[in-house]
């Protein structure tokens, strides 16, 4: 049903473009509505940060900024689609295109990604040439020059918009701020094994989030008391992490590893070390989008649209789930199970270096599910690709909700949280998800459309 | 390794090996009590040819989390027994074993060495400072080149390092250790100092003496086929197959991954003794080199010429054999001992005999124990250097069973062969090195249980590196300092002790009857909540009876923290005392010391108090006060008025009343961290300007106490001032100082610290590629890899525009030194001997000790609040210095002095009682020391 009121707001919409594009027909157009070049610059920014070795908050933030600047840069082609600004925190209108030029606005939206991305990451370099190949390609299709460059100027102007919005939230700020504290203090978080990094991130939380009015509008109850009693809550839910841990079915197993998610894995030998990395969790469903999107054969605007709200929503469970960790400070099942139960016991995952609770899978992956739910609707099985190339399988799902559920469960198999991190992190996540859908509108048609059917 | 423990006469095996378990599989708890059938090692005795594990009765460790790379034997505490040292890599620390001549052993790293090697691989035990007693030297992984350093190294972090502590792993340090044998069961790591920590992936040590002149030499051999540990490697070079590999849970195929990795043979080291503990590497004009993968090494001498030669071991490479040309270059004399055990029950090379060779009270000294360095074993002939020696006045030989062999007037440049049955004296040996000169009573009597001060200092737990990551040293844990004064008028001095953010200090009052009760509780537990630093009893408001202002301080604290407000306490003459109101003008300065005086002549005592620091500014100078009494106990700033020069002079340590240039008037001199010694001259008025000292323009240090006297015996006023040492990696010349850049560079309202120090003339930041970004994470663009920070210098990372507006702070001198008074307003800077300058020194008296009528110093200090990238400093124990009043200082070591000053000293002071002195010394988070001096005079009261 839904999938029906939106296309008949495209056709409308369609309709109402349909003078001014009529007025220059050029042949590049046909390729106008293609959206694999976003997918790609989507694929690149992630591969970049993957080798960059972002963490998975900061990885959020760099895709919730690059994702509005595609909106943004290509919305002004589809006036249906709203712009963000007004709708996001502190996002002032972004600068138009002058009416009275012509514009290649899927270049400035690839552009726009691209600039705000390389300014985000640290391989210039390779987000350069990645960029010029794409940009080359475009220029093959017969973009005339001028077209061509007032297009890349007007993406590199939204570009520099999203930036300075960027500039402004909190972002540098936290990177004076004190470190993660590090006492004797039982059941407080403390570095675990292998590589005893420190907490990072300890005041993301801090950050400004996209929608919500802070890092602590949606908390989570607070986590069972640290009680070493046989029977406490607690007590229960390390006994069933030990357990899972040490006789793992394969399907947990293969749950575990296919949902690991985990950007920087130490691997020691002796003195010898080697990392081996892979995307972030948000990495993972910004992954799931263009399969997602591809199914759906949607257009550009559409698929901009997609990532634009599933990064938001993830930016801001990031922020969500990290204002939370470093509220409760909780101490992982691995330190805690070496301590006072088996020595021996290694989780199947390397446990990540931040507290435990909530768990930020959990979170973010419901977080977008909803989002995503929202977007292509309840139903909608599809197969999980998205780490192939990092040498993971495929597996398949009959729902963006099935597939949050899986990745939150895994967390346990995984043997890096407790059963109660992954249940309040779903509902956090459920929470922040909903947040979106209700805040952020891409369609203005959508809503009409939606509100004339319920009159 | 064979060696007799049980003194049987038959050779006993004692067997190492690395842990059966991978290092990655272990977390941090400490299972070094749980027996492992694989793990740890083994002590067979030999009973009659048959070997028996006797490991866990003899008090082996036999854990799993033992990585054994070298064990030698030698009988460290001369007793007459075979100790054993055993390095481990990683984790764990090694282990000293000492005999306990019944059989077992009891392992003591901790208590005789306050830092071991971490990564520890080979390592030798030998006398290289000719005092008998033999030192160890072990072997690790830091590299000297900047460049491997940067790219090759990783330091822990601050919580990991406090959370191995935690458990039991002692404090372990990533560079070889030169343990000197202090001759009392303790060891003071001089490595840094004697120039021999840095040696790369090091595996074999040989002390042995390869120039012939008498100071054993050290050789040390390097290089991993593969650079394994390349942070470029391990961050960025792990390809997509591997990645794929190990995400798919299939087996990772380490060979390929190996293969992938660059290959850097290194030249190996040998250092060249001085003698007096520096030595200087001459490998290269020594012929030895060549560029290689070395591990395993053994000397003696193949030719018969007299010298040394090596045999060394490479890996994808023909092995070395080096012939030692000393004896054609040098002219050096030598002699060689053969030993010839009596054999009966089958040690006849006579393994773990001394002997030791005299010449005009200069001592040879070596233990027959072949087993050395890595995986060796070296010649079983002892070959000594004498230098240009023709005869020695004696060649002692213990042998095993303990008896002795002393033959007279031995002539050099031969080959000794001592047999065991032929005159061997049954004259048990003394059991220690016969010392030299004669013995005496020691000065020093520790009475600390005896006299039970009831106070323990209590450091509050905070780590600066939280907030201020790239900061040198922890600015919170400066504290207790003492103040003295008889507060109640019955003639026997009380003190103030000052107490931990959290603790209150307290007001010892000495008993009749020697004790100290604690007074005033209530009084000061009100100001708990501060840091107490400096403090002193003086007469505030002018009715005769000692007051008391403690200086409030720490880095513990925010601006404004009403805690940082100093505070006056008022006396009543019968020692109680009140907290007085606004007396003191409201401040918020975190300070260190306050020094009290009439320096305006006007009959009241007024006040300097130094600033320290400003919390999260390290850096930054803090506001110091000049504080003038208005002769009823009301103080008034008066710095910006009268000497607008001190307000900002620097980070502040401490500070004296002095009349430098003998106009009659106080003048004021000052010293602080990254701040030249300072004097101010008073020029009448109540004004101060700083005075130009030629002789102390590059005297910027990090001081930490200053205390004037005349130790020159010219008349005029000297300073003996405490500074860094020189037992650092932090070195700092007239022309290569270290330098500290201090600015917001990531432009997010945070001050970063950027510290430099000089490594083969460049000064290169000592802050590592990955706390760099993340302090300033734009520059991990410039620096995505490693490589491309790791010849970065300041200025390369910053440019002119970024560095402009940045504090530039400089250190020229890490040397506690004695600042000359020259008379003719010159100073000249003397460094103290080297046994000063072995950790920090915070605490200073000077008195006459040893009744001779010479000013004599007592020094203390060490300071564990520096990441492990600079490492633990504390190699001193304490020292006293005998002077001979004409500015020259003896140093006597704890052993004859009975000063003996473990932990983190920062204060000493002298307390009368009616049954003589005491010297009291404060240390951090612990409780005083207390020492009866025996043969004490006090001069002059400070």
């Amino acid at each position: 049903m839904r999938d029906r009121l939106i296309a008949v707001a495209v056709m409308l919409a369609g309709s109402v473009l349909a003078p001014a594009c009529a007025n220059a027909p050029r042949a590049y157009r046909a390729h106008a509505a293609d959206p694999e070049l976003l997918h790609q610059a989507v694929h690149q920014l992630t591969e970049v940060m993957v080798y960059d070795i972002f963490s998975p908050p900061q990885a959020s933030r760099a895709y919730a900024y690059t994702s509005v600047a595609a909106y943004e840069a290509l919305r002004p082609d589809y006036p249906e689609y709203r712009t963000l600004a007004g709708q996001l925190n502190g996002l002032t209108p972004v600068p138009a295109p002058a009416a009275d030029s012509e514009y290649y606005l899927p270049l400035a939206s690839v552009h726009a990604f691209m600039t705000v991305g390389r300014a985000l990451t640290f391989s210039r370099a390779r987000m350069d040439s990645a960029r010029t190949a794409m940009e080359d390609g475009m220029r093959r299709l017969g973009i005339p020059a001028r077209v061509f460059r007032r297009s890349i100027a007007y993406g590199d102007r939204v570009a520099q918009h999203i930036l300075a919005w960027a500039a402004q939230d909190h972002y540098l700020q936290t990177r004076g701020y004190p470190k993660y504290s590090v006492t004797a203090e039982p059941g407080r978080w403390i570095p675990t094994p292998p590589a005893y990094m420190d907490a990072i991130e300890p005041h993301w939380g801090e950050l400004r989030p996209f929608v919500m009015d802070s890092g602590s509008q949606i908390r989570p109850s607070p986590p069972h008391a640290f009680v070493m009693t046989r029977g406490s809550p607690y007590y229960r839910e390390l006994v069933e992490v030990y357990e899972v841990g040490k006789h793992p079915s394969e399907e947990q197993r293969a749950i575990a590893s296919f949902w690991d998610c985990n950007p920087y894995v130490m691997h020691v030998q002796g003195h010898a070390m080697f990392a081996t990395k892979k995307v972030t969790p948000g990495g993972h469903w910004m992954g799931i989008v263009p399969i997602a999107a591809r199914k759906a054969n949607a257009d550009i605007m559409r698929s901009a649209a997609v990532y634009a709200r599933t990064a938001i929503g993830l930016a801001d469970a990031f922020i969500s789930v990290w204002d939370e960790k470093y509220r409760s400070n909780m101490i992982r099942p691995e330190t805690v199970i070496n301590k006072y139960l088996d020595e021996h016991w290694q989780p199947l995952l390397q446990t990540p270096p931040f507290p435990e609770y909530t768990s930020g899978h959990s979170v973010i992956s419901t977080a977008a599910s909803v989002v995503l739910t929202d977007e292509f609707g309840p139903d909608f099985a599809f197969s999980d690709s998205a780490e192939v190339e990092y040498g993971l399988p495929v597996r398949s799902f009959p729902s963006f909700q099935a597939a949050a559920a899986e990745a939150a469960i895994s967390r346990m198999y995984g043997g890096i949280h407790y059963r109660q991190a992954i249940e309040e992190g779903a509902r956090e996540g459920r929470r922040v998800g909903e947040l979106i859908v209700q805040r952020v509108h891409t369609r203005a048609a959508t809503q009409t459309a939606v509100r004339l059917l319920t009159q | 390794m064979f060696f007799d423990y049980d003194r049987d006469g038959d050779l006993d095996l004692f067997l190492i090996r690395n842990s059966p378990r991978p290092v990655s599989s272990f977390g941090l708890r400490n299972t070094r009590n749980v027996r492992d059938p694989l793990g740890g090692a083994r002590l067979y005795r030999n009973d009659g040819g048959h070997f028996v594990d006797v490991s866990e009765q003899a008090g082996i460790f036999g854990s799993e989390i033992g990585f054994g790379l070298g064990v030698v034997v030698s009988d460290v505490n001369r007793d007459g027994w075979p100790d054993i040292y055993v390095s481990n890599d990683f984790f764990e620390h090694d282990y000293l074993y000492l005999n306990n001549r019944d059989g077992t052993f009891t392992e003591a790293v901790e208590r005789a060495m306050p830092s071991v090697s971490y990564f520890s691989m080979g390592l030798d035990i030998a006398d290289v400072n000719n005092d008998g007693w033999p030192d160890v030297y072990t072997t690790d992984m830091l590299p000297e080149d900047e460049y491997r350093l940067k790219t090759m190294s990783s330091f822990e972090g601050w919580d990991v390092y406090q959370a191995k502590l935690r458990e039991g792993y002692h404090h372990q340090l990533m560079r070889n250790m030169l343990q000197l044998n202090d001759g009392n069961g303790t060891f003071s790591d001089v490595g840094q100092m004697a120039g021999v920590a840095r040696t790369d992936w090091s595996w074999s040590a040989l002390i042995a003496d390869l120039d012939l002149d008498g100071y054993k030499d050290i050789y040390v051999t390097n290089g991993l086929a593969k650079d394994v540990t390349s942070q470029d490697y391990v961050a960025f070079l792990a390809n997509r197959e591997t990645m794929i590999q190990a995400a798919s849970g299939k087996r990772v195929d380490f060979l390929r991954l190996i293969n992938a990795m660059s290959s850097t043979p290194l030249p190996n080291y040998a250092f060249r003794n001085h003698g007096d503990s520096t030595f200087s590497n001459e490998s290269a004009a020594w012929g030895l080199n060549t560029p290689s993968f070395s591990n395993g090494a053994a000397y003696g001498d193949l030719d018969g010429d007299g010298a040394l030669d090596l045999v060394v071991n490479n890996v994808n490479q023909e092995a070395f054999a080096y012939r030692n040309n000393a004896r054609t270059l040098l002219k050096n004399h030598y002699l060689q001992v053969r030993l010839d055990g009596e054999g009966g029950g089958g040690n006849r090379f006579a393994l773990g005999a001394k002997v030791t060779l005299w010449s005009g009270g200069q001592q040879f000294f070596q233990e027959a124990e072949p087993t050395r360095g890595f995986q060796s074993s070296v010649d079983y002939v002892l070959t000594f250097g004498v230098g240009r020696r023709d005869t020695l006045d004696s060649v002692t030989v213990e042998w095993p069973d303990g008896r002795v062999s002393l033959l007279e007037h031995v002539a050099t440049n031969q080959r000794l062969t001592v047999r065991q049955a032929l005159g061997a004296s049954l004259r048990q040996p003394s059991g220690h090195p016969p010392s030299r000169g004669p013995q005496r009573l020691p000065l020093f009597t520790d009475v600390t249980d005896k006299v039970g001060l009831p106070y323990v200092h209590r450091e509050n737990a905070f780590v600066d590196f939280d907030r201020e990551r790239l900061i040198p040293k922890l600015l919170s844990t400066e504290g207790p300092f003492i103040a003295v004064a008889d507060v109640n008028g019955d003639g026997l001095d009380d003190m103030f002790l000052g107490g931990a953010k959290g603790q209150p200090g307290a007001l010892l009052m000495q008993q009749a009857d020697g004790r100290f009760v604690r007074s005033n509780p209530g009084l000061f537990e009100q100001d708990a909540g501060s840091e107490d630093l400096g403090a002193v009893f003086f007469d505030a408001d002018g009715d005769g009876h000692p007051d008391l202002y403690v200086v409030s301080g720490g880095s513990e604290f925010s601006d404004l923290a009403p805690a940082l407000q100093d505070r006056l306490y008022l006396n009543d003459g019968r020692g109680h005392f009140r907290k007085a109101t606004g007396s003191l003008p409201t401040e918020y300065i975190s300070g260190s010391r306050v020094a009290a005086a009439d320096y305006d002549g006007d009959g009241d005592i007024d006040l300097f108090v130094g600033g320290r620091v400003v919390p999260w500014h390290y850096g930054r100078d803090p506001r110091s006060m000049l504080l003038q009494n208005d002769g009823h106990g009301h103080f008034t700033d008066v710095t910006e008025r009268l000497a607008p020069e001190l307000a900002r002079v620097g980070m502040v340590t401490d500070a004296v009343w002095q009349d430098v240039d003998g106009d009659g008037r106080l003048d004021l001199v000052v010293v602080g961290e990254w701040m030249p010694i300072t004097v101010f001259r008073n020029v009448g008025g109540g004004k101060f300007v700083r005075l130009n000292t030629p002789g102390l323009e590059q005297s910027d240090g990090w001081w930490n106490r200053i205390v004037a006297g005349d130790f020159t015996g010219h008349g005029r006023v000297d300073f003996i001032v405490g500074n860094l040492g020189l037992n650092t990696r932090l070195r700092a010349t007239a022309t290569e100082p270290v330098t500290m850049y201090v600015k917001d560079f990531a432009r997010n309202g945070f001050d970063v610290q950027i510290v430099s120090c000089y490594n083969h003339g460049t000064s290169y930041p000592i802050v590592m590629r990955d706390d760099l970004i993340k302090a300033i994470p734009s520059l991990k663009v410039r620096y995505l890899n490693y490589k491309d920070y790791a010849r970065q210098t300041v200025t390369d990372i910053f440019s002119p525009a970024e560095l402009a507006g940045a504090v530039l702070k400089q250190a020229h001198t890490f040397a506690t030194a004695l600042a000359r008074n020259n008379g003719d307003g010159t100073f000249t800077l003397v460094p103290l001997p080297l046994e000063a300058q072995l950790a920090p020194v915070y605490g200073i008296l000077a008195q006459d000790f040893d009744g001779d009528g010479k000013t004599d110093l007592l020094l203390a200090g060490s300071f564990d609040g520096v990441k492990p990238e600079i490492g633990r400093m504390s190699a001193s124990y304490g020292l006293l210095l005998r002077g001979d009043g004409t500015g020259r200082f003896a140093p006597v070591r704890a052993a004859e002095s009975g000063f003996f000053v473990p932990g983190q000293a920062r204060d000493i002071q002298a307390i009368r009682t009616r049954q003589g002195e005491l010297i009291v010394v404060t240390r951090n988070n612990d409780r005083p020391l207390v020492f009866r001096s025996t043969r004490s005079r006090t001069l002059a009261r400070r």
